[in-house]
């Protein structure tokens, strides 16, 4: 940095020094006020003043006037003659740089975690340098605590810059120069004279320059540290690294010595601050295994290539080797330049839908519709739910399919496949059909004795071995030489015969034995989780204090969940974590998340806790997660697993409600089912009306997931009438209304379309205090509401049919009713009971004073006098309708009015009326009204269509086309695609109209699925084309009468 | 899909029992339309609400909420504003 007068330096990583031209600033006196400048300095940029109060002054003097005195000490010291640095105003203050250099900045832009490996050894000595001491050396504020939560964090950060930055200098510098190399790692020691690792890269670095006897200095020094202070034993490494020094030759280090010496300086080694007990390279030592992987390079060189290659399935027992055998399939398809996803299954979270491959893409960016909580499937129908599915699959497989392109080959690996969920077990099947061609290496990992407790990954397995797309690979036992290698890998002193009688090949076992045997000699469990067990007692005790919530969790976790389930304050849970990756307990994966080492080892720390510290801890889980912000319900399925677990269902039975409900909408149809199961089973403890309200929602999840089917879906229904009954006893009515609808949705599911309604009305009479008013209020309105959208109409037609059933001759004071009725004749084209009925419905709107609903009915009476060449009377119409239009305020209603008023004026061929069709287009798109735009200019392109202007018709109906379709309305749609079918007619272009016609024929074959109008419309334009159109089945309604 | 806000105004301030009342009878006209809500906002004296939705289209939104009987003061077809990211 060039030094001149007003340049300014600010030294943070040390004690806190600020100079300006190269000098020396003084301080402000206050430990405060300095420790302000430091963290101005150190963050950057500008902070609420209160966040400032609460930082350094949060007592009860005036906090506001402390920071404000501060502030203008720390003025002088920041702000130069040009330059305003310390940047405050009413409500924050922050420190801009303005060229000022901070040493702390400097070092993170250098050392930035993805950055070290590519930065030049002279730019990291640099860096190194800077490194004076501890962050903000000296500032520590006890009663400070937030200051002090923050520095201890900083510190670290800081910290551990400075090891990765030691660590790269060390690994780079010790072939070409290891006396630099040795002087970085005594820094490295000097960091944390505890670190095995560091003093393990010193004697073998001493010993690459021949200078022995300072390197058995260096390791005696270390043997004696490891004895008084942790009463440890040196480790296999450091034995290694000291009988290495007799082969050590003075002049020249030999070339398996620099790849000694490298090895040992490797990052992540160098970075312990514990003693560990086998170095923590990134993966632990493979041994024998050579068949396995030979399939293994065979099947990446056949993807590479992009050939048919099959899916690959590693079986083995528990520590047979599987996830070790899947991550050198990593390492070799990264090592050939290939992408690899991974994820797992976990045991507790069988019904966390699309669990496995939510990890393993979330690496990859993930994918939205999971980020955000599942699109939301507009039916119920298990039809619709499966469409919504396979889109879904669709939209993973293109996103895996972008990664193994332009040659470069993807490996999607996912383990634990024996606790797979169904959704992601279909999902994979999917994924391997889908991306056969591609070169796409699809490997996944299994307990072959619990596979048969999963149907889901059973059938997988089956189906994909049935289309010989399976290739097996079976891990046998090591034998007495393979263990012995991986033995002596562990601790040269440990008996391998011994080690091998009792593991029996089983390579996480004798791992497992071996580090007993070399800390206690006499180790003897009789199992794996036994032996493991005992390692595990012997952690430290911050250590042992996570590992009960750890384990508890189920599944990999991030720090953060972990700090906000066990309570446990973030620095020492940070140390702890820290401590068990080192002792091989936990292991650190993507995303910062960790994970137990081997599943094995997460059930020997779980069952280390008695029956009622699980509850305990399961329940304070539970209960932690629950106070999570979780806006998608992804933390649902979490949350009743361990609420359950901890014995509180009422917030189970929540939970599960949640998640089934998130589930169906990821289209996760038999993991819903599970949720709303398991919901219903806590349900019997609770205050009576919980347990209604709930009972009825999870029957209604359960239902959703479109999984029951007959009995099944009968047994539902029966449940659903009694609960209905009961609510309706405790005066729920509320709670007894959505029962009745859902089970009205429920009959129309089974097909029983009378049933509908009726069988609801059952549950509503067979109660003495029955109300039959809600029933009848709640099928009109969904008459109604599913007439004015034109959706599931035979239902619709079912529930006109059973509120006449019920009400009698009181139907037609029934507005929803009469309204509903008016709008199913409309839509069948019986013109006449149309207009009586939606003039019936227009009084009774008036007579209530009921707006919205009066402008309806006088719209739709609108909509049919133009329909049917009534113009004069249309238009009478639309000038009541605009005068109520104009008292209805913010909406669309007046642009609606409008473009029936211009479409009236164009039918009596007024002047200016086209202009006006345009105008009131333009209004209505303004206001985002796609279902009616789509009615206008349908009506003005057949408009066009009569007065010979073809291309006004056709650009008409192109649009009306894709508004209909937006909204989803069939018969508008059919109407736009007959207008330009007959377009295209007239120009010649059969071909083309006969391509429009058939687009609308799937919805033509359906009952009342397109409106008599619709079907006119393409009939008309079909006989022109000598087309025949099927004729729709019978309706349910008309089934029934016949 | 375009995004959608919906402001009431509430004169005197909606109670919980209202409150719950509206989206009850919001949920099924929501659900067959396939319009999502995404989030809502409460003032604390409970005068002034928004919520944010997903639909097809704002008509489909407005129809909902004519249909359920649940006033609002306006209803505006909105984008999504970034201007940085979430500050501590």
């Amino acid at each position: 940095m060039a030094v001149g007068p007003e340049s300014l330096e600010v030294r943070l990583l040390g004690e806190l020094e600020v100079l300006r031209g190269g000098k020396r600033l003084a301080l402000p006196a206050s430990k405060k006020t300095r420790a302000l400048l430091a963290y101005l300095c150190a963050t950057g940029k500008a902070h609420l003043r209160e966040t400032l109060c609460e930082l350094l002054w949060d007592g009860p003097d005036d906090p506001r006037a402390a920071l404000r005195w501060s502030l203008t000490k720390i003025r002088p010291v920041l702000d130069g003659a040009k330059a305003t640095r310390l940047a405050a105003d009413r409500d924050r203050a922050g420190f801009e740089p303005h060229g000022a250099d901070v040493d702390l900045l400097a070092v993170r832009a250098v050392l930035g975690a993805e950055v070290v490996a590519a930065t030049s050894i002279a730019a990291l000595t640099a860096a190194v340098g800077r490194f004076r001491g501890p962050l903000a050396e000296g500032l520590d504020l006890p009663g400070c605590h937030r200051w002090n939560a923050w520095l201890v964090g900083e510190r670290e950060a800081a910290r551990a810059l400075h090891v990765a930055a030691l660590s790269s200098l060390i690994e780079r510098l010790s072939v070409a120069q290891p006396e630099d190399a040795l002087k970085h790692a005594r820094g490295l020691l000097a960091l944390d004279p505890l670190s095995e690792s560091s003093h393990v890269a010193v004697v073998r670095l001493l010993g690459a320059l021949g200078r022995t006897r300072e390197a058995m200095d260096q390791y005696e020094r270390c043997r004696r540290i490891l004895d008084s202070e942790l009463s440890a034993r040196p480790s296999a490494e450091l034995e290694q690294a000291r009988m290495a020094l007799h082969a050590a030759r003075p002049t020249a280090v030999p070339p398996d010595a620099q790849a000694v010496v490298s090895a040992a300086v490797s990052a992540p080694a160098v970075a312990s601050r514990a003693v560990a007990p086998r170095a923590p390279a990134a993966l632990a030592r493979l041994v024998g295994r050579l068949p396995e992987i030979a399939a293994i390079d065979s099947l990446i060189g056949q993807a590479r290539q992009g050939q048919a290659r099959p899916t690959l399935l590693v079986l083995g027992d528990a520590g047979a080797g599987k996830t070790r055998l899947l991550e050198e399939l990593d390492v070799r398809v990264r090592a050939a330049g290939g992408t690899v996803v991974t994820g797992r299954a976990f045991e507790a979270e069988m019904v966390r839908p699309y669990g496995a491959w939510i990890d393993a893409l979330a690496t990859v960016g993930g994918i939205d519709a999971w980020r955000d909580g599942g699109a939301q499937p507009t039916g119920d129908a298990a039809g619709a739910t499966s469409q919504h599915r396979e889109r879904l699959f669709e939209t993973v497989a293109q996103r895996l399919g972008a990664l193994a392109t332009a040659g470069t080959m993807l490996a999607v690996v996912l383990d634990d496949i024996q606790w797979l969920d169904d959704g992601s077990a279909a999902l994979l099947h999917f994924v391997a059909r889908a991306l056969d061609g591609k070169p796409v290496l699809l490997a996944i990992g299994a307990r072959p004795g619990e596979l048969g407790d999963n149907p889901a990954a059973l059938r997988l397995v089956r189906t994909l071995e049935r289309e010989q797309r399976l290739l097996r690979l079976t891990l046998s036992p090591l034998d007495a030489t393979q263990t012995a290698e991986l033995v002596r890998a562990i601790d040269p002193d440990v008996d391998p015969s011994r080690v091998f009688a009792e593991c029996e090949g089983n390579p996480l076992f004798a791992i497992e034995l071996s580090r007993a045997l070399r800390a206690d000699g006499n180790a003897a469990s009789s199992t794996i989780e036994d032996t493991i067990g005992e390692r595990l007692n012997r952690l430290d005790e911050s250590a042992r204090a996570v590992l009960p919530w750890a384990a508890a969790l189920g599944r990999s976790f991030d720090p953060d969940t972990l700090a906000r389930t066990s309570g446990l304050p973030p620095a020492g849970l940070l140390t702890a974590l820290d401590h068990l990756e080192r002792w091989s307990v936990l292991r650190a994966g993507p995303g910062g998340r960790y994970d137990f080492a081997h599943d094995l080892v997460r059930r020997a720390a779980y069952r280390q806790m008695s029956e009622p510290r699980r509850r305990l801890v399961h329940l304070q889980t539970a209960r932690a997660l629950f106070a999570t912000p979780d806006a998608s319900g992804a933390l649902a399925g979490d949350i009743a697993h361990h609420a359950a677990l901890g014995g509180d269902a009422e917030l189970a039975a929540r939970a599960c409600l949640i998640a089934a409900e998130r589930c169906v909408r990821l289209f996760a149809a038999s993991e819903a089912a599970e949720l709303a199961r398991r919901g219903l089973r806590h349900l019997p403890t609770l205050p009576r009306a919980l347990r209604i309200q709930l009972h009825i929602k999870l029957l209604h999840a359960y239902m959703r997931s479109g999984t029951a089917r007959g009995a099944t879906l009968r047994q539902i229904d029966g449940e659903l009438t009694r609960v209905v009954i009961e609510a309706q006893d405790a005066g729920l009515h509320a709670d007894a209304a959505s029962g009745l609808y859902f089970l009205s949705e429920l009959r129309f599911e089974d097909g029983n379309f009378v049933g509908a309604a009726e069988v609801s009305l059952r549950a509503a009479e067979v109660s003495q205090h029955a109300d039959p008013e809600t029933a009848l209020r709640q099928i009109t309105d969904t008459a109604r509401c599913l007439t004015l959208l034109e959706r599931e109409m035979p239902r619709a037609q079912q529930l006109i049919q059973a509120a006449e059933g019920i009400a009698g001759s009181g139907a037609s004071n029934i507005l929803e009713y009469v309204w509903a009725s008016g709008l199913f004749c409309h839509f069948i084209g019986q013109v006449e009971p149309a207009i009586a009925s939606m003039e019936r419905a227009l009084a009774l709107a008036r007579r209530d004073l009921l707006r919205w609903e009066e402008f309806e009915c006088l719209l739709r009476l609108a909509l049919i006098d133009l329909e049917n060449g009534r113009a004069a009377q249309a238009l009478e119409r639309c000038g009541a309708l605009a005068d109520l239009a104009a008292k209805m305020g913010d909406g669309s209603e007046v642009s609606v009015a409008g473009a029936l008023s211009a479409l009236a004026r164009l039918a009596l061929r007024q002047p200016g009326a086209e202009d006006g069709v345009e105008s009131a287009l333009r209004a209505l798109r303004a206001v985002d009204a796609k279902g009616m735009l789509a009615i206008v200019l349908n009506l003005a392109a057949q408009s066009d269509l009569g007065d010979q202007r073809a291309a006004s018709a056709q650009r008409r109906a192109a649009e009306a086309l894709a508004m209909a379709t937006a909204v989803n309305r069939r018969s508008q749609m059919a109407i736009s695609r007959a207008v330009l079918a007959e377009v295209a007619l007239q120009g010649g272009d059969a071909a083309t109209a006969a391509d429009h016609v058939h687009a609308s024929t799937g919805d033509l074959s359906e009952p009342l699925v397109v409106s008599a109008r619709a079907r006119a419309a393409v009939t008309r334009v079909a006989l022109r084309l000598h087309l025949t159109i099927p004729t729709p089945a019978p309706t349910p309604a008309q089934a029934e009468v016949s | 899909m375009p995004y959608l806000i919906v402001e009431y105004a509430f004169d005197p301030p909606i109670t919980d029992a209202d409150n719950m009342a509206a989206f009850g009878a919001l949920k099924p006209c929501l659900e067959v339309r396939g319009i999502r809500r995404l989030r809502s906002y409460l003032a604390n004296d409970r005068t002034w609400g928004i919520c944010e939705y997903e639909a097809a289209d704002a008509e489909s939104l407005r129809e909902a909420y004519r249909t359920a009987k649940v006033p609002f003061a306006k209803l505006r077809t909105a984008q999504i504003f970034e201007f940085g990211p979430p500050t501590l």
